[in-house]
């Protein structure tokens, strides 16, 4: 049990010394050793100590320690490390805090690492409110700026309604089953699902067994849907997208995407398993509705991060398509969808978030990054690759993540859903398109027209070395597949 | 031997992409024509050294590239591809020659025409679906990108417009490349041809995949994206577009469609003549009427792909007792009216590109009189016009003329109306030369035009010459393409059978 956690534990420490730097007035400078060294050691510990065993279901476990959270907890660090260093240059310009944000993004990454590789409910549920009371913090920032203020309280209160509804879900299940493992329920649900009926559980009737878990499915799914941004339950994803800072930005959308699909899918292949014929529905109309509003929402918009909110949206609608088949080959589908959107999205955002305008402040309209193109070659020319990429073009790597989910789409013969999915993302290239226009295309919108980057070097040799593994993965795609098939469960 | 060349395409085009403007600009050129030899010294040895094997195949590729997908790396070379690799070099020689190319912007010019060459390249050279797809979609980034930053005033629109346009019909094509690799358990392409498909799957998977082909082509009604980004782009990107993209396009009728889905195209091939035979008469009208020198070149390109189209169908309303020698010598005739369109489109827009940079206008009604201002583009630009109206001794005439053998084996009536292209295009071609060229010189700024530079007459000459080689001595193609043609069409005709036709 140590192993799956062994990391988390580092980076507790991590916060503990951060604290006390902190409480000593320490330099900027001190912080950011801190931070990036306690994820060092903790991806030291991981490749000493944590490896990969499979689950042994007869024993209790809280923590699980197999290779899909082995493998979270490396991407977790690993994004983690990223973003102490986009903090670091954004606090360079904006004096927003001094270094509670390194504390935050360490409490964060440690509330990921438990939800990775939960086994139980509460374990489940304190990883969870780890990972978001961090960004709810770093969501309102700056406190002056009233709209950051709005989206900041909008998400904390979508995200306080969205975890009491899971809760409420996990309260009921454990009302039938009597154990908040994972596994102990997917088993008790294989053993009493007898002909289409729940029974010998604890409930009034079988009748009642039945409503009693499809409540506490339908609850969960509302809470995992919320924090992936899965429509019908995308309210506040887009006006924080809209209103956050560009650190927050980085920090909300990666790292928790992956998080947060891989627990839904322990969720959804080890407790409910033998429920695949009732979530699958809903799984498969949440998609599609995703879809359409990320999609439509999308084409309408004209502030940057705005658009890409809505985007994601429509991105996590064919996680979800992929996610709803139900098997491991759909499930492995869904992990590279999200890994190629999550490495696509890290690289996209933090050079979005690094371009500034004349007065310092961020770019925000679609209008402010016109003719982008030559005023910042490189950036542009790195965020448009990115966009095709997006829009599921070869030969970048987001072509192979929807040749994946599509695969799985028609091998199991859901010709029509596969269909409207490809051709909605059409509607997804237009909005796409039009943006690499704006920064390619467009001439400049005032002639005094200022764009420029604030980056530290290490931050770009990082990127960089990210950029080349990301396109080297658009023509081999071998080793990211073979990987998700590793590790998908 | 074919790797070796797309991966000289991608590296020469990301080499000038990224690195190309900060080497000095002469040097470019000279970098540029090296690349561009290189890469025809490769695809002329692969003509030299081509010896196919017992599928018709040579310089044959295959290894293992998404084994989780069950998708190979898997190129080679049969007398379709050869011919259409040679064309696809020969368009990138000519840009790399022409003034573009050492002029503001020439790295970027160059960097695209490489990008736009290699997906090309890989498009002709794919023997595995997938692997065609990717490079099939591929092609649109560098067109996009030329079209958009190097175009005239509405180039965003068009742009964009070419792009969605083309994606959402190709859009579908991907499932039907992965429903075919999951049926047969293999993206190979000679497995697809073999694959027993019912008639209703093959059906929709024909529907799909002539959608993806026709807007490529552009047969009507989906050709409204050409005439909106042919005036809009820059002349290198209407030479790559028109002739390059579009033969993707006819490529595409002949790996995909005819070969993999028989049946269906044999039970629809008379909407397929049909609407080649309207496409052809209606685009014809439209360039008689147009003023604007771009946009009836991009109508004569409708016109032509057109023609292609209808001599890639014609076999199957063929007379049994002649389909088969008919048959081929329409799809001979049909890629040799490729290449003649790529000659004609390529080299016309190159030599009105010398007048627009000149001064900048794209209406008939500002020239006039140059013929008597600059002789050699007159000249030129008049031997391409008769190469577009299919003059015999030219290429033009070839393809044309194998084309109408086969359609008036349907019926004579239907070889008047195919008949009529070469009649428009003449009406069209000669009234647009006359109205340019011939009679008073119309204003000053027309008599002040500097005559051709060497550069600029370089890729009109080449194109030209190419035009008068294929047109005078047509043995020099016809001979790789007879047999796999002969091939496609005995086992398009075994379907034909099957369906009773």
């Amino acid at each position: 049990m140590f192993d799956g956690i062994v990391a988390g534990v580092v980076l507790l420490l991590g916060v503990a010394v951060l604290l006390c730097a902190l409480v000593c007035n320490c330099s900027r400078r001190v912080l950011v050793s801190i931070s990036v060294l306690t994820y060092v050691c903790s991806g030291l510990s991981l490749w000493t100590f944590g490896h990969s065993v499979s689950t042994n279901y007869s024993q209790y476990s809280l923590i699980l320690a197999d290779e899909l959270a082995h493998a979270s907890h490396w991407i977790i660090l690993l994004l983690g490390v990223l973003g102490v260093f986009i903090a670091r240059d954004y606090l360079e310009d904006c004096l927003l805090m001094k270094g509670e944000t390194f504390v935050l993004l360490l409490l964060q990454s440690l509330g990921l690492l438990l939800v990775t590789s939960s086994g139980h409910w509460l374990v489940l549920f304190l990883g969870m409110e780890l990972s978001a009371l961090p960004v709810y913090a770093l969501a309102i920032l700056p406190a002056s700026d009233k709209r950051a203020l709005e989206g900041g309280v909008k998400y904390l209160l979508m995200g306080v309604l969205s975890s009491g509804v899971l809760l409420y879900g996990v309260s009921v299940l454990y009302a039938v089953f009597g154990s908040l493992e994972l596994s102990i329920m997917g088993q008790t649900l294989q053993m009493a699902l007898d002909g289409g009926r729940v029974s010998g559980v604890f409930a009034s009737s079988p009748e009642m067994a039945m409503v009693l878990v499809l409540l506490g499915l339908v609850c969960v799914c509302m809470g995992m849907a919320f924090k992936l941004g899965v429509a019908p339950f995308h309210y506040a994803v887009v006006d924080v997208y809209t209103s956050c800072t560009g650190v927050t930005l980085f920090v909300l959308a990666t790292a928790p995407k992956w998080a947060f699909l891989v627990l839904w899918l322990r969720i959804l292949t080890e407790s409910f398993a033998a429920f695949v014929g009732y979530w699958q529905p809903l799984m498969l109309a949440m998609a599609l509705i995703s879809l359409v509003v990320g999609h439509g929402g999308a084409l309408v918009q004209t502030d940057v991060r705005r658009l890409l909110g809505y985007a994601s949206i429509a991105q996590m609608g064919y996680v979800c398509l992929a996610l709803a088949m139900g098997h491991k080959e759909g499930n492995a589908a869904s992990l590279v969808y999200i890994a190629v959107y999550v490495a696509t999205s890290v690289i996209a955002f933090a050079l979005l978030s690094q371009l500034r305008q004349s007065a310092g402040t961020e770019v925000r309209a679609v209008r402010e990054l016109t003719n982008a193109f030559s005023l910042q070659r490189r950036h542009a020319a790195i965020v448009c690759v990115m966009l095709f990429s997006f829009m599921g073009l070869p030969p970048f790597v987001g072509f192979m993540a929807k040749v994946s989910v599509m695969n799985v789409l028609l091998k199991d013969a859901f010709y029509w859903i596969a269909g409207f999915a490809v051709l909605i993302s059409a509607v997804g290239v237009s909005y796409y398109a039009a943006l690499v226009a704006t920064m390619m295309f467009g001439e400049s919108f005032k002639l005094e027209q200022v764009l420029t980057v604030s980056q530290s070097k290490t931050t770009s040799l990082l990127l960089t070395i990210f950029v080349c593994a990301w396109l080297l993965m658009g023509l081999y795609p071998e080793p990211l597949l073979r990987w998700s098939t590793l590790i998908a469960i | 031997m074919c790797s070796v060349l797309l991966m000289q395409s991608i590296l020469s085009g990301f080499f000038f992409l990224c690195y190309g403007r900060r080497v000095r600009a002469e040097y470019l050129s000279w970098i540029a024509a090296v690349s561009a030899v290189v890469s025809a010294a490769i695809v002329a040895a692969m003509g030299y050294y081509f010896t196919p094997g017992g599928d018709g195949v040579a310089f044959v590729e295959n290894v293992a590239w998404i084994e989780q997908l069950g998708v190979r790396y898997h190129v080679g070379v049969d007398g379709f591809s050869l011919v259409f690799c040679a064309m696809t070099v020969l368009i990138t020689c000519a840009v790399v020659s022409s003034e573009e190319a050492k002029g503001l912007e020439a790295s970027r010019c160059l960097g695209l025409t490489f990008l736009a060459q290699a997906s090309a390249l890989g498009v002709f050279m794919a023997r595995d679906g997938l692997l065609f797809y990717f490079f099939w979609e591929s092609s649109l980034i560098p067109l996009f990108l030329a079209i958009g930053m190097d175009g005239s005033q509405l180039r965003r629109g068009a742009a964009y417009k070419f792009f969605v346009y083309t994606f959402v019909c190709s859009a579908l094509l991907l499932l039907a490349v992965l429903f075919l690799g999951y049926k047969s358990q293999s993206y190979d392409l000679a497995s697809w041809e073999r694959l027993p498909l019912g008639f209703y799957e093959q059906s929709i998977l024909f529907w799909i995949s002539v959608l993806a082909c026709a807007v490529k082509v552009p047969l009507v009604p989906l050709h409204t994206w050409l005439p909106d980004a042919h005036p809009e782009a820059p002349t290198y990107g209407s030479v790559i577009l028109a002739a390059t993209m579009l033969k993707l396009g006819g490529y595409g009728f002949l790996r995909l469609v005819l070969p993999v889905f028989p049946e269906a195209s044999s039970y629809f091939a008379w909407v397929m003549l049909a609407l080649a035979l309207c496409a052809l008469v209606y685009a014809g009208l439209l360039a008689w009427v147009e003023e604007d020198v771009k946009k009836l070149i991009a109508y004569s390109s409708i016109v032509h792909m057109a023609v292609v189209v209808l001599g890639l169908f014609v076999v199957f309303e063929c007379p049994p007792a002649v389909a088969r020698d008919v048959g081929a010598l329409a799809v001979v005739g049909a890629i040799v009216q490729m290449l003649a369109h790529a000659f004609s489109s390529g080299g016309l827009f190159m030599g009105f590109g010398a007048l627009y940079k000149r001064i900048g206008k794209r209406m008939m009604q500002d020239y006039g009189g140059v013929g008597s201002v600059m002789p050699l583009l007159s000249l030129l630009f008049c031997g391409l016009m008769f190469n577009n109206s299919a003059l015999p001794g030219t290429s033009g005439f070839v393809g044309e003329f194998l084309v109408l053998v086969g359609v008036f084996h349907v019926h004579p009536l239907l070889a008047l109306v195919a008949a009529s292209s070469v009649l428009l295009t003449a009406l069209y071609g000669l009234l647009c030369v006359r109205k340019v060229f011939f009679g008073q010189v119309v204003s000053f700024e027309v008599d002040s035009m500097a005559r051709l530079s060497a550069r600029e007459a370089m890729p009109l000459i080449l194109f030209s010459a190419a035009a008068l080689w294929v047109g005078l001595y047509p043995r020099g193609v016809t001979t790789v393409l007879m047999e796999p043609a002969t091939q496609l069409v005995v086992s398009m005709l075994r379907a034909n059978k099957a369906v009773g036709g």
